[in-house]
C-alpha cells in the first residue's frame, strides 16, 4: 500500500479533472474547486501582465527627471494608479486564496471540495465583473487618484473613471469576502477525521487567519468606496470638508481596510513558505504552534494598526503613540516566523529547487521589508519617510518581494500538482534568479530614494535623484525578463513538459497523495491522516521517479509521536 | 451532467455548514452597518447641533409604522421557520404574511422619503438630509436584496416543501431576517438621537 | 538612552559659550542615506534612524548568514534523505519572541521622545501663514507680505499655520525633517528652526508629498533660511515690492515673477498645461491676440470669446475679461479646460494683475521661461525673487 487512495501511483488515474468532462461549457459553469482555482490563476496571471506593463511605463518614464513626449503628467498619474489597483485588488489579494488556495485547500483537506461550490464560482465571476469595470473605467477616462483614492481629490477632481473603478473594487470586495467566508467554513467543517487542528498544513492555518480578515475587513472597504461614490455623485458626503464632513474620516476607514488587507496579502504567503521550507528540506516544520498561533496574532494585531499610515494627517498625537506602540506589536509574530523558518533549515537535508529558491529569496526579502518598517512605525522618522520612496520601497518588499514571490514560489511547488506536468529545472532557477537580483536592484535603489527625501507620485522630479532611479529602472528591466522567462518555460511546460509523478518533492500532506492531476473528486474515499510535517516514511522511488509516502508508517509514526 | 453542489454527503453536516456560512455573512454586513453608523456619528459629533438645519424637520413619524411592521414581520418569519421544522402546511401563510409586511415597510419608508422630500430636505442639500437618505436607503436595499430568496423559499413553502428533515432554506432566511429587524432598530434609535439637538 | 545622542551634548556644549559666540547648530551634511540636515531636530532624528539602521544591519545579516550557512551545511546529499532535526524547542522560541519585543519597546520611547519633542512649538515662534493651493505654496507673512518661496529667519523658531483650498496637500522639508499634511476644512500647523543660513544659491527643497494632481511633482517650492536683519530688510521689502515699481517697468519687472506662481499650470510657449497656454498655439494666437480678437476657443459650452468681450458686452475691454479670469477663474470656463484654476482673489493686488496683463500683451519680448529677453546682461543675473545676501 502506497497512496491512500487504492488506485496505483504510476499509472495514472484515467480520468482527472482536467479530462473530467470537456468543452467550454464544462469550464464556464463548472463547480469543481481545482477548474475554478486555474480559472483564477489564469485571470489572476493576465492582470499581472497588464500591472506589470504599466510599471515599466511608469519606471521607463521615471528615467528622465523632466517631462516626456510620449507621456504625459496626466498619462504618468494613471499609469502608476492602475499598477497600484491593479496589483492589489486584482492580483495579490486573490491571487494565493483564490488561485492557489482553491485548488489545493480541498485536497489538502482530503475533501471533495470548499463547502460552497456554487458560492465559490459566484466569487469568481464577482472577480470578472470586477475586472470589467476597471476597463471600464478605463473607458470612460482613467482614473488618477493613486489605489487610495484619498478624497477630497477623488470627490471633486479626479478624472471621470473614477466612479466604474470605485464600482469595481466594491465588487471585487465582495468577491474577497466570499472567498474567505467559503473557507473558513471549509476548514471548520471538512476536515477529515484525525486532521486536528494542530495536524492542519500551515498553509491551512495562514489560509484560515487570512479569511478572518477578509470577512471582517472587507466589508469596511466595501461601504467606504460605496459612499464615496454617493458623494462624488451627489457633490455632497461625509467625507466633503466643506459641508462640515471630515476627509480623515475617510482615510481612517480605508485604512482599517487596507491595512489588513497588506495581512490578507502576505499570511498566505507566509503559509506557502512554511510548507516550502519544511518539504525541501525534508524535515519537521520547527515550532508548529509558534508558527501557527504567529498567524492568528498578526492577523488579531493587524486590526488595531491602521493609524500608522496617519501619523502626518492631523489626527492627534495622542492617537499616533498609541497606533505606534500597536505597531511595533506586529513585528513580533513576524520575526518568530523567520526565526522558525531558519531554525527548520537546521539539520535539515535542504534541496535547492525552483520553489525552495523561491522560499529562501522570501526569507531575504521578508527580513529587509520587515526591519525597514521599523523606521515607519517610530513616529518621528517616519514623519521623515511618510510618502517618499522608502514607504514605496518598503511596501514592495512586502507585497511584490513577499506576498507575490512566495505566490511565484508556490506555483512552482504545486505546478506538478495543477497540471502534472514538470517544468525545466534549469530555466526555473535561472528565472528565480534574474528576479531576485532585478528585486532588489528595483527597490534597494528606492529606499535611498526615499530617505533622501524623494517624494513619491512624482511625475518630475530633481535631477539629484536621476542616479537612483536609472539604478531602478535598470533592475525592473532585469526583473521583468525574469517574469518573461518565467512565462516561457511554465507554458512550454505545458505541452511538453515531462510527466509529473505524484510526488515530486517529497511532501507528506495529502495533496501529495493523490495523482498529478488530481482526479475529479480528489480522493475515492476520506483519506487518512498523518502529521503532514512527518518526512520519515517518505521515501525516493526509482520507479515512479518521484517520492512515495507509506501511509501505514505514516501514520503510526504520527500516532507514536515519533518521527521528530 | 449534474455536478456535485455540495462536499457533504450528509444532509446535517451541509446545513450546519449553511449555518455557519450564513452567520459569517450577517458578520460581514455587521462591519458594513456598524461603519457607516461609525461614521454617521463622527460627523454628528464632529459638527455638534451645526449638523440639523435650523428649518430641519424631525425624523417622520411613519418611521415608527414601519418599524411597527417590520417587528411583526420577525414574528411571522418565526411563525414560518417552526411551522417548516414540523412540515406544518401553515408555513406558506406565513412566508407570505412576512413578504407582505415587508412591502408595508418599504411602501412606509418610501413615504418617509417623500414626506421629507417635500419638507425640502435634499440628499444633496446638507448632510442631515444626507444621512438619512443614505442610512435608511442602505438598509432598504438590504429589505430589496433579501426578496428574491424570500420569494423562492415563500414559493417552495406554499407547496409545503420544508419539513423536519429540510428546513434549511427557511432557516437561513429568517437568520437574515432578524439580522435586518436587529440593524433596523439600531438604525432608528441612531437617526431619531442624531436628530435632537 | 537619549543622554548619548551626540549632538545633544554639542547643543549642551554651544550654550555654556553662550550665544554671543554661536551661530547656532551647524548643519549636518548629507550622508549614503540622509540628505543634509538643516533644522535643530534633524540631527536627533537622524540619530534615530541611523541607530535602527545598525539593529536592522544587524539582524538581516544574522538573518541571511544563518540561512546561507545552513542551506550550504545541510544541503541534500543523495535522494533518500530523511532529516532529523528538532521540531521545537519551547525555551528557544520563547527567547526569540522576548528578545525582539525587548527591542521594538525600546526603539519605541526614543522614537516617542523625539516626537514629542517635534510637535510642540516653542512659545516664541515666528508665524508664517501657509495656502497650499493645486498646485504652488503661498506664503504670507505677519506685516502682509507675500511670496512663493518661503524665507525664513535663522536662529528663530519658525511655525507655519497652514489651510488648503482644494484637496490634501503635504508640507515637506526634507532638510529639516518635517512634514504635515494639510487637509482642506482645517488649520494644521508645524514648526521647525534653521540655524544655519542657506549661501548663495543654496536653498532647501519644500514639496508637496500628498498626491494632488496633474501638477503635483511641480508643486515644490524654495526655502531660503536668511540672517536675522537680513531677513527684516527682505520681509519689508517683499511686503512693498510691487509699489516702488513704476508703472511702465511693471510687466518685466513683476510680470515674470507673478508668472512663476501661474507656471505650474499655463506655458508660454504654446504647450498644453492644466490650464490653456498663454503663447501661441493652433493659430489662435497668443493669450492677449485671442482675448483682443476674440475669435478663440470656445467658452462657456460654445460661446466664443467675442460674445463677452466689446462694448455693451459682459467685459468692456479684454483686460476686464482676464481680470475676471483671474479674480473669478470658474465664471467663464474656455474649451476644453475644466474648472481647475484657484481664484486669486485677495492674493493679488490691482497693480499685479496690471503687471500680469501687460506680461502677456509683451509676450514676444520674454523667452519660453518667462525671463525678459531685452534684459541688460548685468540685470538678467540677479535674482529678483531673492535679495542679496550680505
Amino acid at each position: 500500500m502506497t497512496t491512500l487512495d487504492a488506485r496505483p501511483i504510476s499509472t495514472p488515474a484515467p480520468d482527472n479533472y482536467l479530462t473530467h468532462t470537456r468543452g467550454l461549457m464544462s469550464w464556464v459553469f463548472t463547480l469543481d474547486h481545482k477548474r475554478i482555482g486555474v480559472m483564477y490563476l489564469f485571470a489572476v496571471l493576465s492582470s499581472f501582465f497588464v500591472g506589470g506593463v504599466m510599471a515599466l511605463l511608469v519606471r521607463t518614464k521615471l528615467l528622465f527627471p523632466g517631462e516626456v513626449s510620449w507621456m504625459t503628467a496626466d498619462q504618468y498619474n494613471k499609469a502608476f494608479t492602475l499598477h497600484g489597483a491593479i496589483m492589489v485588488f486584482l492580483v495579490i489579494i486573490p491571487s494565493v486564496p483564490a488561485a492557489l488556495g482553491n485548488f489545493i485547500m480541498p485536497i489538502m483537506l482530503g475533501a471533495k471540495d470548499v463547502a460552497f461550490p456554487r458560492l465559490n464560482l459566484f466569487s469568481f465571476y464577482l472577480w470578472v465583473l470586477g475586472a470589467i469595470c476597471a476597463v471600464w473605467s478605463l473607458l470612460a477616462g482613467g482614473f488618477d487618484t493613486g489605489w487610495t483614492f484619498y478624497t477630497p481629490y477623488s470627490t471633486q477632481f479626479s478624472a471621470g473613471g473614477t466612479i466604474p473603478v470605485l464600482v469595481g473594487v466594491f465588487i471585487l470586495g465582495f468577491s474577497s469576502i466570499f472567498t474567505g467566508l467559503n473557507f473558513i467554513v471549509t476548514i471548520h467543517k471538512l476536515r477529515p477525521p484525525g486532521m486536528t487542528w494542530f495536524r492542519m498544513p500551515l498553509f491551512l492555518w495562514a489560509i484560515y487567519a487570512t479569511a478572518i480578515i477578509q470577512v471582517l475587513a472587507t466589508p469596511v472597504l466595501g461601504i467606504t468606496v460605496a459612499l464615496l461614490v454617493i458623494e462624488r455623485s451627489f457633490n455632497i458626503g461625509i467625507f466633503d470638508p466643506s459641508m462640515g464632513g471630515d476627509p480623515v474620516l475617510f482615510q481612517h476607514f480605508f485604512w482599517f481596510y487596507s491595512h489588513p488587507a497588506v495581512y490578507i496579502m502576505v499570511l498566505p504567503g507566509m503559509g506557502i513558505i512554511s510548507d516550502i521550507i519544511a518539504v525541501h528540506s525534508h524535515r519537521h516544520i520547527f515550532g508548529f504552534r509558534f508558527i501557527a498561533f504567529s498567524s492568528i496574532a498578526i492577523a488579531v494585531f493587524s486590526f488595531l494598526v491602521w493609524g500608522h499610515h496617519m501619523f502626518t494627517s492631523g489626527q492627534s498625537p495622542l492617537m499616533n503613540v498609541l497606533f505606534s506602540a500597536i505597531t511595533f506589536s506586529v513585528a513580533i509574530p513576524s520575526a518568530v516566523k523567520v526565526f522558525n523558518w531558519l531554525a527548520t533549515l537546521y539539520k535539515g537535508s535542504i534541496s535547492l529547487n525552483t520553489p525552495m529558491l523561491y522560499g529562501l529569496s522570501f526569507i531575504f526579502l521578508f527580513t529587509i521589508g520587515g526591519l525597514t518598517g521599523i523606521p515607519l512605525a517610530v513616529i518621528s522618522t517616519d514623519i521623515h519617510l511618510h510618502d517618499t520612496y522608502f514607504v514605496v520601497a518598503h511596501f514592495h518588499y512586502v507585497m511584490m518581494g513577499s506576498a507575490l514571490i512566495a505566490m511565484i514560489g508556490g506555483l512552482h511547488h504545486w505546478w506538478p500538482k495543477m497540471f502534472g506536468v514538470m517544468y525545466s529545472e534549469f530555466w526555473g532557477r535561472i528565472g528565480c534568479a534574474l528576479v531576485f537580483v532585478g528585486f532588489n536592484i528595483t527597490f534597494f535603489s528606492q529606499f535611498m530614494l526615499g530617505s533622501q527625501g524623494m517624494p513619491r507620485r512624482y511625475y518630475q522630479y530633481q535631477p539629484e535623484f536621476q542616479i537612483y532611479h536609472h539604478i531602478s529602472t535598470g533592475g525592473s528591466y532585469i526583473m521583468g525578463l525574469g517574469f518573461v522567462i518565467t512565462a516561457i518555460y511554465l507554458i512550454h511546460s505545458l505541452f511538453a513538459g515531462k510527466k509529473a509523478p505524484a510526488n515530486p518533492w517529497g511532501g507528506a500532506s495529502l495533496e501529495w497523495q493523490c495523482s498529478s492531476p488530481p482526479p475529479h473528486d480528489n480522493f475515492a474515499t476520506t483519506p487518512r491522516v498523518g502529521d503532514c510535517y512527518d518526512f520519515s516514511a517518505v521515501r525516493w522511488d526509482e520507479k515512479e521517479q518521484g517520492y512515495v509516502v507509506d501511509t501505514e508508517a505514516h501514520i503510526a509514526s504520527a500516532n507514536s509521536g515519533k518521527g521528530h | 451532467m449534474k455536478q456535485a453542489d455540495t462536499p457533504f454527503d450528509n444532509p446535517a453536516a451541509r446545513f450546519e455548514a449553511g449555518r455557519m456560512g450564513m452567520w459569517l455573512f450577517l458578520l460581514v454586513l455587521a462591519m458594513l452597518f456598524g461603519a457607516t453608523i461609525l461614521g454617521y456619528l463622527v460627523v454628528r459629533l464632529d459638527n455638534g447641533d451645526a449638523f440639523i438645519p435650523i428649518d430641519a424637520p424631525s425624523p417622520p413619524p411613519i418611521l415608527l409604522a414601519s418599524t411597527i411592521a417590520l417587528m411583526l414581520s420577525g414574528f411571522t418569519m418565526q411563525r414560518a421557520v417552526h411551522a417548516a421544522r414540523i412540515g406544518d402546511p401553515r408555513q406558506g401563510a406565513m412566508m407570505m404574511a412576512t413578504l407582505a409586511l415587508a412591502a408595508v415597510f418599504l411602501a412606509a419608508q418610501a413615504l418617509a422619503w417623500r414626506e421629507l422630500y417635500q419638507q425640502n430636505v435634499t440628499v444633496s442639500d446638507n448632510l442631515y438630509g444626507w444621512t438619512f437618505y443614505v442610512l435608511t436607503g442602505l438598509h432598504a436595499a438590504h429589505v430589496l436584496g433579501g426578496l428574491p430568496p424570500m420569494i423562492v423559499t415563500a414559493w417552495r413553502a406554499s407547496h409545503c416543501a420544508y419539513n423536519a428533515s429540510n428546513y434549511r432554506g427557511v432557516t437561513y432566511c429568517a437568520m437574515y431576517w432578524h439580522f435586518l429587524d436587529g440593524v433596523w432598530l439600531v438604525l432608528y434609535a441612531t437617526l431619531w438621537f442624531g436628530s435632537v439637538r | 538612552m537619549l543622554n548619548l545622542i551626540p549632538n545633544f551634548l554639542m547643543q549642551a556644549e554651544s550654550d555654556k559659550l553662550g550665544s554671543a559666540f554661536t551661530p547656532g547648530l551647524p548643519n549636518t551634511p548629507k550622508t549614503f542615506w540622509l540628505p543634509e540636515g538643516a533644522s535643530t531636530i534633524a540631527s536627533e532624528i537622524d540619530w534615530i534612524f541611523n541607530f535602527i539602521n545598525y539593529i536592522n544591519y544587524f539582524f538581516f545579516f544574522l538573518v541571511v548568514s544563518i540561512m546561507l550557512y545552513f542551506v550550504w551545511k545541510y544541503r541534500q546529499k543523495g535522494r533518500d534523505v530523511y532529516a532529523r532535526g528538532p521540531s521545537h524547542h519551547l525555551m528557544l522560541e520563547l527567547g526569540w519572541t522576548i528578545l525582539p519585543t525587548i527591542i521594538v519597546v525600546v526603539i519605541f520611547f526614543m522614537g516617542f521622545r523625539g516626537f514629542i519633542d517635534m510637535r510642540v512649538p516653542p512659545a516664541n515662534s515666528y508665524q508664517i501663514d501657509v495656502t497650499a493651493q493645486r498646485f504652488a505654496w503661498s506664503f504670507k507673512y505677519p506685516n502682509g507680505a507675500v511670496s512663493n518661496d518661503l524665507f525664513v529667519p535663522a536662529g528663530q523658531p519658525v511655525k507655519l499655520i497652514m489651510r488648503s483650498e482644494d484637496v490634501l496637500h503635504s508640507l515637506f522639508i526634507r532638510d529639516f525633517r518635517v512634514k504635515q499634511d494639510v487637509v482642506p476644512g482645517r488649520f494644521a500647523t508645524l514648526w521647525f528652526q534653521a540655524d544655519q543660513p542657506t549661501e548663495g544659491d543654496k536653498f532647501h527643497w519644500v514639496f508637496c508629498t500628498e498626491f494632488c494632481g496633474t501638477g503635483h511633482s511641480l508643486m515644490n517650492s524654495k526655502c531660503f533660511v536668511l540672517p536675522e536683519a537680513d531677513f527684516k530688510e527682505w520681509e519689508t521689502e517683499q511686503a512693498r515690492w510691487l509699489d516702488k515699481i513704476p508703472a511702465e517697468e511693471l510687466y518685466f519687472k513683476a510680470g515674470p515673477k507673478l508668472f512663476a506662481r501661474c507656471a505650474s499650470c499655463h506655458t508660454l510657449d504654446g504647450k498644453l498645461g492644466t490650464g490653456p497656454s498663454w503663447g501661441n498655439y493652433d493659430g489662435t494666437g497668443n493669450v492677449w491676440e485671442r482675448n483682443q480678437v476674440g475669435t478663440s476657443r470656445k467658452v462657456d459650452g460654445g460661446k466664443a470669446l467675442s460674445d463677452f468681450i466689446g462694448p455693451g458686452k459682459q467685459y468692456e475691454t479684454p483686460e476686464g475679461y482676464l481680470r475676471a479670469s483671474i479674480l473669478n477663474p470658474g465664471e467663464h470656463l474656455s474649451d476644453p479646460y475644466g474648472n481647475a484654476m484657484p481664484t486669486f482673489r485677495g492674493q493679488i493686488t490691482d497693480k499685479g494683475i496690471d503687471a500680469l496683463i501687460g506680461f502677456m500683451k509683451h509676450l514676444d519680448e520674454f523667452d519660453a521661461k518667462g525671463v525678459w529677453l531685452k534684459a541688460p546682461p548685468a540685470a538678467a543675473a540677479t535674482d529678483p525673487a531673492k535679495p542679496a545676501v550680505k
